[in-house]
């Protein structure tokens, strides 16, 4: 004989069933919300050090951070995609500068954020544009629960207690978090060492593309490179920063030295660094790495894990950077 | 408005409902019903309020085709006619929203004309599943089975809010005498709304903490593909189409189960429309299974209309072909869908032609082996339905063909690693579970018992291994217990944190 029972059946009457479900709803929820409001990891409600809460879901997180605690405690941006998120902008000591760069995202999924940055910021100080055809691609942007109630959002938010847990973990583990100096660096080559093959075996591919670029020339159509909406978002974007009294600076991601002639000679570098430099005017300043100068960076074997900076190469990069930018300083 | 949504769940629906109750308890019978209407065309106009007009013409329509198919019930060739007229009316609407630019863009091609002018029509929404409805009830108003005179019944039955988006497909004989049982004045029995909850809850669960996540490989893998194929891998590949098969289930059925769920919580059981697909042990198993009240319609008013099995195996075939890819055109204007219906047609042919011969060679075998044979059918299905997902899910063919050709070229050095991301593969390892371990919601909820295709019963895994472990003989089924009410609370809960942090997800069969 069979019977419909469940292994732990402490059987209830169904209005009870029904009254306890909404309560532990209501419970479990406004328990939730609650410690969300007092934890107040995006600093939404109150002041307080900067928070450091990018893990899962940093876009969001940086959304919600722009809201109020990064315009609290940075006047300054570095703004780009995946190359540009893991330079930990701690160590650019000439200017209060937090780096709002997400991987997996073009300008249009960081477009609202920075624009909220823009809205809430009082005091107009540097915005660095991270210049890789990532960057202007024809991703579209995900919509967010957040950009519509950033509030609401961030009482409901899971991304603080993925947060704690992956700290917990890495604690216990050993591994320091990821971001140290909570100034929105993601390091990529920490989150995602494992997820790569080793640079030999990347660069070797890249060999075999530069072989067969050679042999048989093949040219990158020109909206394959830049996405006209992309590019039209960038240019409101830097138009819009300018008027708010910003000043802006924009660099040309050092490619490692394989990726760069392969991008030469399929024409893709060329042609996005001649309708990038259209969006600047005289007055911004445009840094390319991607000279002589910098071999040392490009060309080096160990700086790179694909096409992504190391953290080795992304510290010696925020050197480089920190340079360059202090000698704008003092123009 | 999406059931997934906080608008609905926090306002649409408690208002709705305790409006409802209260008619109903005070002795408002009509105008619980006219409440009731009112809400659901509310529902439908706060997608696109100028689309409200199309849904309320067409019901009219087709509510004075009825009446006058009604009218001429002995006269053979006007009853023939009026059908035809009324049933091509709306299969016109529908062509004109869903196929036109499809049709006008292929005879462009074929005549090589350059910049053709297509529609640009926005697809209204649900109108696959209410063009169908109405059809299915004009046919039976026609063959004399129903009739119905009260415009606002015929109203509800087609707008009740529940079923209006996504199904499942209800015929009149349904619905509406359920929804005219008024002999008692309460809204639905504490048994029904307790079922009602868990089952919306489980819904909720598979649609949000399941479907949702499973989405973010599967986007991967078909970004992957068009833009960057040397970083994706064979197994990347298998991951991302494993992951579309659970991803559209438990899309749909999360849909259904939420949408059966509300129908409890207003007294009315909603026809069952998933049965454990991937239990199926061929394609057409599957097809019992997946989207029953679709598949139903198609048997019901394609393939037994054009001979089904009564005129020989050749004309079966055809008909289960013809049936087949006007099952695949009918979910998507594309070549994508018809070659994924014509597909599952060849499969379904292939396994009727196989079928006798499998099932007398199965019949001879210890009950271990057939065990075991029934286990590889069940895998050998569930492998074939996910090729087919890739097309299904893939913008042109050759974005299929490419991700076919990835699953078996053996690569493995891609860059994607979805292997790696382990919040995907742990929904995926879940997934799994909740599909061949569990039993599905319909047995849980006991609604299978119910339903007219209770001969897909069957003991779930879980059942089996707590029998041979725990020596228990206890089912693993919902009963009104502490213990349940914590865990739909929790599975409500997570739902809600997560459909609150990121946006509502649209359910993949809106597009349809």
């Amino acid at each position: 004989m069979t019977s419909d029972l469940t292994i732990f059946s402490l059987r209830i009457s169904l209005r009870f069933y029904v009254v306890t479900v909404m309560c532990l709803i209501g419970l479990l929820c406004s328990g939730f919300v609650g410690l969300n409001y007092a934890l107040n990891d995006f600093g939404l409600w109150r002041d307080h050090a900067m928070p450091n809460q990018l893990y899962g879901d940093p876009l969001t997180a940086k959304y919600l951070l722009s809201q109020r605690a990064i315009p609290l405690h940075f006047d300054s941006l570095l703004i780009g995609p995946s190359v540009s998120a893991n330079v930990d902008v701690g160590n650019i000591a000439s200017l209060e500068m937090y780096n709002l760069s997400v991987q997996g995202t073009n300008i249009l999924r960081i477009r609202p954020t920075l624009e909220a940055f823009l809205e809430n910021n009082k005091r107009p100080g540097t915005l660095v544009f991270c210049l890789y055809p990532y960057f202007t691609n024809n991703l579209k942007l995900v919509p967010s629960r957040a950009y519509d109630d950033p509030e609401r959002s961030a009482l409901f938010s899971t991304i603080p207690l993925h947060a704690y847990l992956s700290r917990a973990g890495r604690y216990f583990s050993g591994e320091a978090a990821y971001d140290k100096s909570s100034r929105g660096m993601i390091d990529i080559s920490e989150v995602r060492k494992d997820h790569r093959p080793p640079y030999a075996e990347f660069a070797k591919k890249q060999d075999k593309k530069i072989a067969a670029l050679i042999a048989q020339p093949a040219f990158t159509p020109h909206d394959k490179i830049i996405d006209p909406e992309a590019y039209k978002a960038l240019a409101e974007v830097i138009e819009r920063a300018r008027l708010k009294g910003y000043r802006i600076v924009a660099y040309y991601y050092p490619l490692n030295y394989r990726d760069f002639t392969i991008r030469q000679l399929n024409g893709e570098w060329p042609y996005f660094q001649q309708e990038m430099n259209k969006l600047f005017l005289d007055r911004d300043v445009v840094l390319d790495f991607n000279t002589s100068k910098y071999d040392d960076i490009r060309k080096s074997e160990t700086a790179y894990m694909d096409n992504h900076l190391n953290r080795l190469g992304a510290d010696r990069f925020a050197e480089v950077l920190d340079d360059a930018l202090a000698r704008l300083n003092q123009r | 408005m999406l059931f997934n949504s906080p608008s609905f769940l926090f306002f649409f629906l408690p208002i709705v409902w305790l409006v409802f109750a209260a008619l109903k308890k005070y002795g408002k019978f009509q105008w619980s019903l006219g409440w009731l209407l009112a809400a659901s065309l509310f529902f439908y106009g706060w997608w696109n309020p100028p689309y409200l007009a199309l849904l309320v013409g067409s019901i009219g329509f087709n509510f004075l085709a009825a009446r006058r198919l009604d009218s001429l019930r002995n006269r053979e060739r006007s009853t023939r006619f009026t059908l035809f007229f009324s049933v091509g009316v709306n299969l016109f609407l529908l062509g004109y929203f869903k196929y036109a630019d499809f049709f006008l863009q292929n005879v462009g091609k074929l005549f090589q004309v350059q910049d053709i002018p297509v529609l640009n029509a926005m697809l209204p929404l649900a109108i696959s599943f209410f063009t169908f409805q109405q059809i299915a009830f004009l046919v039976d108003v026609a063959r004399g089975k129903i009739a119905e005179d009260r415009f606002s019944v015929y109203a509800l039955f087609i707008s009740f809010f529940p079923q209006l988006i996504a199904g499942p497909i209800v015929h009149y004989k349904e619905l509406v005498p359920q929804l005219m049982r008024h002999t008692t004045h309460r809204v639905a029995s504490n048994r029904f709304l307790s079922l009602g909850i868990t089952l919306f809850g489980i819904g909720l669960f598979k649609k949000v903490i399941l479907a949702d996540i499973l989405a973010i490989p599967v986007d991967s893998l078909h970004r992957g593909i068009q833009n960057t194929p040397d970083l994706v891998s064979s197994i990347d590949a298998w991951i991302g189409a494993v992951a579309f098969s659970f991803q559209i289930y438990f899309d749909f059925s999360g849909y259904s189960d939420m949408a059966i769920g509300l129908g409890l919580m207003f007294g009315v059981i909603l026809p069952m429309n998933f049965f454990s697909p991937y239990m199926a042990s061929g394609i057409a198993d599957f097809w019992r299974r997946w989207h029953i009240t679709l598949s139903t319609f198609l048997r019901d008013y394609i393939y037994i209309p054009l001979g089904g099995n009564r005129k020989g195996r050749a004309i079966q075939f055809a008909a289960i072909l013809v049936t087949m890819l006007l099952g695949g055109l009918w979910h998507g204007a594309g070549w994508t869908f018809v070659l994924w219906g014509g597909l599952h047609g060849v499969f379904i042919v292939a396994s009727h032609l196989l079928g006798q011969k499998a099932s007398d060679f199965q019949s001879e075998l210890p009950m271990l082996m057939r065990g075991f044979l029934r286990a590889s059918r069940i895998g050998f299905t569930f492998i074939i339905v996910t090729l087919l997902w890739v097309l299904f899910r893939a913008e042109t063919p050759q974005i299929a063909y490419d991700i076919w050709c990835k699953l078996f070229d053996g690569n493995h050095g891609g860059t994607l690693n979805l292997v790696r991301d382990h919040k995907v593969m742990v929904v995926i390892i879940v997934s799994a579970l909740v599909v061949w371990l569990l039993p599905n919601s319909m047995m849980f909820t006991h609604l299978a018992k119910r339903s007219a295709h209770h001969d897909l019963l069957y003991v779930p895994m879980i059942d089996i291994f707590r029998k041979f472990i725990f020596r228990t003989q206890t089912r693993f089924v919902w009963v009104s217990s502490v213990w349940n009410a914590v865990w739909v609370s929790c599975v409500f809960f997570m739902s809600l944190i997560l459909m609150y942090s990121t946006l509502s997800q649209e359910f993949i069969y809106f597009d349809f």
